[in-house]
């Protein structure tokens, strides 16, 4: 009889990105505990499975800087000098919480409210000011197997999913069939409206080449041009009137039409109003036919963290507790402006990369104070923390609940033992947690 | 040869995400993420070979990086770097009271540096560390 | 007018909130009970005192002036909900001076930070310099801003400012933003507030106006596609019934909010 060498897992959830997909197989070398193949991932969802298994690049034991180099501490010794930082900042941030499960995610808003710091995830820099929109105009808005089994009509606006949610074509919106879209990709027009003839754009039905931070006027064009107005301009954002007027035609004449948007919208100029006004055009288009709008969220988990720090503190994103209770403030407590002015005297960074992520100056000063990393393997940021904390991978090395884009909580799955002394990130925060009670004297 | 009166736009590619989960303090992550990629009709203008690094200047830094000729083109007028340390030297750090800092959009000049040195990610990140 | 003097003492290293900083908290106190205020700064509280030496009287309410001298740009919420009485801040003044006001009067000889005169309900905010973002703007998740009142800066205001704002006829109020010039999305969902520019705007002004009048004595680079070109006029009704003389173009608009509408920008010839 042969011995079957690995074990092999089905239904794996993918942490990488938004998209979340749940069909993944993973054959793991239960002796050596390594991954050994990955099937039906992405390119980019298949590299974080390998990247687990041991390698330079991995983190094992807690690690403490001194004189400009790292030495190896046991568990108990970094929990006390961690908490100890954090206790005594008057203004400490904790950040990231995006590339991590909800239990993780809970245990940070605890300790950020222990400490009395500024909490906040990474849509603070990506999809935040989609959070902005949907708190003054509300989100019409559905799931991706709706949309697979029922849009005819598929808008991809300031995104490029071919390369940053590589299968969310082949499984919600594009080449897949669906109840109602038995022809797949030939039941579908596609639209993509970008600065750049993007690869997404290369295989869509329209492509519109808006100029650069002008999306926002093509949209109020195309609602005043719904609403039966006809506008003065010849062209708008580098889009003639006829081709204007010929993409509002289509979208009123579908049958389920919508409209995915990434950074391309929130991260141009006009920022949330940029969502604003498409969320405004997606209910107004209501008016004639049926229309949603989805954002293409990043990090496998951030819709979970705003979810979890909504359902703890009332809100999603940039937090702070300096008061003793939440108060929300994009732009006054957001990670980036507040290490812009050099508000903050510590930070914990959980689950994410600022180093690499935010603007230099903003680096730059958050390298001025203590950080405490919380983090699987080298990054830009742990390379420059005082202390580091070695996580298991969520996903991978230990269970968890992650939010997909579209709100759809999914479970996720453990394949492998973590290595080494690494400790799940909520078991981490949980340690840190009670050394900060200790310490404050609660 | 210069260009100016770019615009800069960042964001993600498959190769960038690819690399950033093998180790973002790699070679791979350089050749992914510390490039610059120019409209083929714009790249004639540099008049230098595909690789060669280019000195990007905006309003908010500067940064040395590799030059490569789009495969999502044409785009005229418009230049793109990945997301990542070496985009975050020259982006808007404002947010105009949002949060989210201006990464795209960000008006732009490009000038060849044959000779210019492309930092890795930890050498450009430890340069914002100086005392 | 009984007066009482605030000088700062240092800066402070983390932003220092002083909502308590007003004529109605003020009012029938002596300076050494004033010096006892907390104030926050970090996850900290302190004494008023250890960051403002502090003088002076104090009255009622309606006679009460604080004078504060000093870079309070790391300072917020001076002045915070008053309902009467003045404030004079003789320097650069932090995040949310004045907002939801109700009466009194605010002057900030310097630059004023973001959210000044953020949901006013009254009073006067007046700012002898520039102003950040969102001023006389609602806060995030309202869909009422500034309701009344009066903001004047003589420079600059920053993006989204007068946010929401809210006017009501039956009621008799009538928000106004008098400006130097602005930045962005000036009037932005715009339900009614009255803006005058001296000078020259930005771009999106009017953005997802419902109705509501702009008047804007400079230039501005293109309107929004939504407005259309009325005509000329010479003569503008605001919605308080004062009278602006002078050649302007009217546009109407937001067109993508209403097909036919009230709202209004005015743009000098």
């Amino acid at each position: 009889m042969v011995e079957k060498k690995y074990k092999t897992f089905y239904d794996v959830i993918c942490p990488f990105c938004g998209t979340l997909c749940d069909d993944l197989e993973i054959d793991v070398d239960e002796k050596a505990q390594e991954v050994v193949e990955v099937r039906n991932g992405c390119q980019i969802g298949t590299r974080k499975f390998f990247s687990s298994n041991p390698s330079g690049h991995r983190y094992m034991t807690p690690l403490i800087r001194e004189n400009g180099s790292y030495k190896e501490i046991s568990w108990d010794e970094a929990i006390d000098k961690a908490a100890d930082i954090l206790a005594k900042a008057k203004r400490p941030l904790l950040y990231g919480f995006a590339s991590t499960e909800c239990e993780a995610q809970s245990k940070g808003v605890e300790l950020a409210e222990i400490l009395g710091g500024i909490l906040d995830n990474t849509a603070s820099v990506c999809h935040g000011p989609t959070l902005l929109a949907e708190q003054d105009v509300g989100v019409p808005t559905s799931t991706l197997g709706e949309y697979k089994n029922r849009a005819d009509l598929v808008i991809f606006w300031g995104c490029n999913p071919v390369h940053a949610h590589p299968r969310h074509l082949g499984r919600y919106s594009d080449f897949v069939r669906g109840y109602f879209r038995q022809d797949g990709r030939n039941d579908r027009y596609i639209i993509v409206v970008d600065p750049r003839n993007t690869n997404t754009a290369q295989i869509a039905d329209l492509y519109i080449k808006v100029n650069p931070n002008e999306d926002y006027e093509l949209m109020n064009a195309i609602r005043a041009t719904l609403r039966g107005v006809e506008i003065d301009q010849k062209e708008v954002a580098g889009v003639k009137k006829e081709d204007l007027i010929k993409v509002t035609n289509i979208m009123k004449e579908s049958n389920y039409g919508v409209i995915f948007f990434g950074m391309g919208l929130t991260q141009s100029i006009s920022h949330h109003r940029n969502i604003d006004t498409a969320v405004c055009l997606t209910r107004e288009l209501n008016d004639h036919t049926k229309f949603s709008i989805t954002p293409m969220r990043g990090h496998y988990n951030i819709t979970g963290s705003n979810t979890v720090f909504t359902w703890n503190t009332g809100y999603a994103y940039s937090i702070d507790f300096s008061r003793g209770y939440p108060r929300y403030n994009p732009g006054e407590f957001s990670a980036v402006d507040v290490l812009l002015r050099d508000e903050i005297d510590a930070s914990l960074i959980v689950a994410s990369d600022p180093a690499s992520n935010f603007p230099a100056a903003a680096v730059r000063n958050m390298f001025k104070h203590p950080i405490i990393s919380i983090e699987p393997h080298h990054t830009p940021t742990s390379v420059n923390a005082d202390i580091i904390l070695p996580a298991a991978f969520a996903g991978i090395e230990t269970e968890g609940t992650a939010y997909r884009m579209d709100h759809v909580p999914l479970r996720l799955r453990k394949v492998k033992n973590p290595p080494g002394e690494t400790l799940p990130d909520r078991e981490i925060l949980e340690k840190l947690i009670e050394k900060v009670k200790e310490k404050k004297g609660e | 040869m210069s260009l100016n009166d770019l615009i800069l736009i960042t964001g993600r590619t498959i190769n960038q995400g690819v690399a950033l989960e093998g180790g973002k303090n790699t070679r791979e992550n350089v050749r992914a993420a510390g490039i610059c990629t120019f409209d083929k009709d714009d790249f004639i203008k540099l008049n230098c070979l595909a690789g060669t690094p280019v000195k990007v200047t905006t309003d908010y830094g500067e940064v040395i990086v590799y030059s490569t000729i789009s495969e999502e083109g044409p785009h005229p007028g418009i230049i793109f770097i990945p997301m990542g340390p070496w985009a975050n030297q020259i982006v808007n750090p404002d947010s105009q009271s949002t949060g989210t800092p201006t990464f795209k959009g960000i008006k732009a000049k490009v000038e060849v540096v044959k000779n210019g040195k492309v930092l890795d990610a930890v050498q450009l990140i430890s340069k914002l560390k100086e005392a | 007018m009984a007066e009482i003097k605030l000088k700062l003492k240092e800066q402070p290293r983390f932003p220092l909130e002083a909502e308590v900083i007003t004529p109605d908290n003020f009012a029938t106190k002596t300076a050494a009970q004033i010096k006892k205020l907390e104030l926050f700064h970090g996850n900290e509280i302190v004494k008023l005192g250890d960051f403002f030496e502090v003088s002076g009287k104090s009255n009622d309410v309606k006679d009460t002036k604080i004078v504060i001298e000093g870079d309070l740009s790391n300072v917020k919420r001076i002045g915070e909900k008053m309902t009467g009485g003045e404030i004079i801040i003789d320097g650069d003044i932090g995040m949310h001076v004045g907002n939801q006001m109700k009466g009194g009067k605010i002057t900030v000889n310097g630059n004023a930070g973001d959210w000044a005169g953020a949901m006013l309900k009254g009073g006067e905010l007046e700012i002898n310099g520039d102003a950040g973002n969102y001023i006389g703007a609602a806060y995030r998740g309202f869909w009422i801003g500034m309701e009344n009142g009066v903001i004047k800066v003589k420079g600059k205001v920053g993006r989204e400012s007068m946010l929401w704002a809210r006017s009501s006829k039956g009621a008799n109020k009538f928000p106004l933003l008098k400006c130097g010039s602005a930045e962005s999305f000036l009037g932005m969902h715009n339900h009614g507030g009255t803006i005058i520019v001296e000078g020259d705007v930005n771009l999106y002004t009017g953005a997802d106006q419902a109705w509501g009048q702009i008047i804007i004595k400079g230039k501005a680079p293109r309107l929004l596609p939504s407005y259309k070109k009325m005509g000329e006029i010479s003569e503008i009704e605001l919605a308080n019934g004062e009278k602006i003389t002078g050649k302007f173009i009217e546009y109407s608009g937001d067109h993508s909010v209403k097909k036919e509408t009230n709202g209004r920008i005015y743009i000098a010839n």
